[in-house]
């Protein structure tokens, strides 16, 4: 990794409590942060913005609606602002969820996610590969921590998908110019997690 | 393709936990377990361990929901919780997902030679019910997964053994993790018998097994390991 100056991200929380473990991996790349970003700051500021989440479908919802963004995220990743959604807030892209019948996601994605079959023990909890499509440019082929139950078993169009296997292929994470959601946690996917992060951050610094 | 996970623990009371913590992340742990959440020293060395670790980390947790939220609060990912607590999986399930959730399915022989529930080690009692029962109501409750332990006749951590492990790997819908494993060979074992994971406290910095070993050599026998 390079050591060009971080830029400064915004933190938003889909979720109950902070991400300790994504704080703590965002200090390891030098990466100064803004927590708990406001309607405002997520509509319109263009400061690279990472919005976290790991309950459920409903409960990362409720959170973002509680805070009063919910519609400000939508509206933000509709403009391609620089956004990276993880765990939970990712699934929020989608339109519903099987986990939380009547939740309505922020309908970023003409998707609706599925829970894995039964052939295999779920939740996943573990480590699995994600293989990236030759469009994804973030992401290198790497081992990465995934717990889910619910996933995308297709890949919208315009947006480059990698790829990984649970009783079948889902979506291990999604590009689209400045908009990233993972799957699986970054911050708890050692080395190749931290890489993704920077990676995202410095083709912001590129585009600024 | 999922990988299997091998997993040391690591008590939060000692002075060196978060060095210890970094070097078992360093030789390939694929998530790291934190016994004796109780104490702000030790709720401190959780936090340092978070803020060392990018891997996940797992607080064995006393069962009450301000317990829970104070493991998740300094950095774990995700609680253990004792099985026959089905109200508080329901809690912890419904409040931060079933992944935030394993349950302890500890059992212990009986002297008739059956594998019973164990819910007071220090006691001796039991709840006298089927493990399996146990297993499939937390997962009812909400547990994202469940952790097989086993004790002998005289209160001795002992594998679950790999009819145990099949057993109960047969009965429940989420991942198995079998613990207190203390060789290699149990390793196999309960991953031969179903086991999505295995816990031991050999792996440790003056434990008998070494990580960058045992993984070679699972991998050398065709078990998919996280290099």
């Amino acid at each position: 990794m390079s050591h060009s100056p971080a830029p400064t991200v915004r933190l938003l929380w889909a979720d109950a409590r902070p991400s300790s473990a994504l704080q703590a991996c965002l200090q390891r790349l030098g990466v100064p942060m803004l927590p708990d970003a406001t309607a405002d700051e997520v509509r319109a500021d263009a400061m690279p913005l990472i919005v976290h989440g790991r309950g459920t479908f409903e409960t990362a919802a409720r959170a973002l609606r509680d805070s009063g963004t919910f519609d400000a995220l939508r509206e933000r990743i509709r403009a391609g602002m620089p956004t990276f959604a993880i765990g939970s807030a990712f699934q929020l892209f989608a339109r519903a969820s099987e986990e939380s019948p009547g939740v309505e996601g922020l309908g970023i994605l003409d998707i609706d996610l599925q829970r894995f079959g039964n052939s295999l023990p779920v939740p996943q909890l573990g480590w699995n590969v994600a293989v990236p499509e030759r469009e994804a440019t973030l992401l290198d082929e790497s081992f990465a921590y995934f717990n889910n139950a619910y996933a995308m078993a297709r890949a919208p169009r315009r947006w480059a998908a990698s790829w990984s296997e649970y009783d079948g292929p889902f979506v291990a994470a999604l590009e689209c110019g400045a908009v990233v959601g993972c799957q699986f946690h970054p911050e708890l996917s050692g080395g190749p997690g931290l890489l993704l992060i920077h990676n995202w951050l410095q083709q912001e610094l590129v585009a600024c | 393709m999922l990988t299997v996970r091998i997993i040391p623990r690591l008590e939060l009371c000692s002075d060196v936990v978060v060095k210890e913590a970094s070097n078992l992340q360093h030789l390939g742990a694929d998530e790291l377990w934190f016994w004796g959440c109780h104490s702000d020293m030790e709720r401190s060395n959780l936090k340092s361990s978070r803020e060392a670790l990018s891997v996940p980390i797992t607080v064995a947790c006393a069962p009450r929901i301000a317990e829970v939220e104070r493991a998740l609060d300094a950095g774990a990912d995700r609680v253990l919780v004792p099985a026959h607590e089905s109200s508080l999986i329901e809690n912890i399930a419904k409040r931060f997902g079933e992944c935030a959730c394993s349950v302890a399915l500890r059992t212990e022989e009986a002297a008739s030679g059956a594998m019973r529930y164990r819910i007071d080690l220090e006691r001796g009692g039991n709840l006298g019910r089927d493990p399996l029962r146990w297993a499939q109501q937390a997962v009812e409750c909400g547990a994202g997964e469940v952790v097989l332990s086993a004790f002998d006749k005289q209160g001795a951590r002992r594998a679950p053994g790999a009819e145990l492990t099949a057993m109960v790997s047969a009965a429940i819908s989420v991942p198995l993790v079998a613990a207190g494993l203390l060789a290699e060979s149990e390793f196999y074992e309960a991953l031969g018998a179903g086991a999505d994971a295995v816990q031991s406290d050999a792996l440790g910095k003056d434990g008998a097994c070494s990580l960058p070993t045992v993984k070679r050599n699972l991998a050398e026998l065709g078990v998919q390991v996280r290099p």
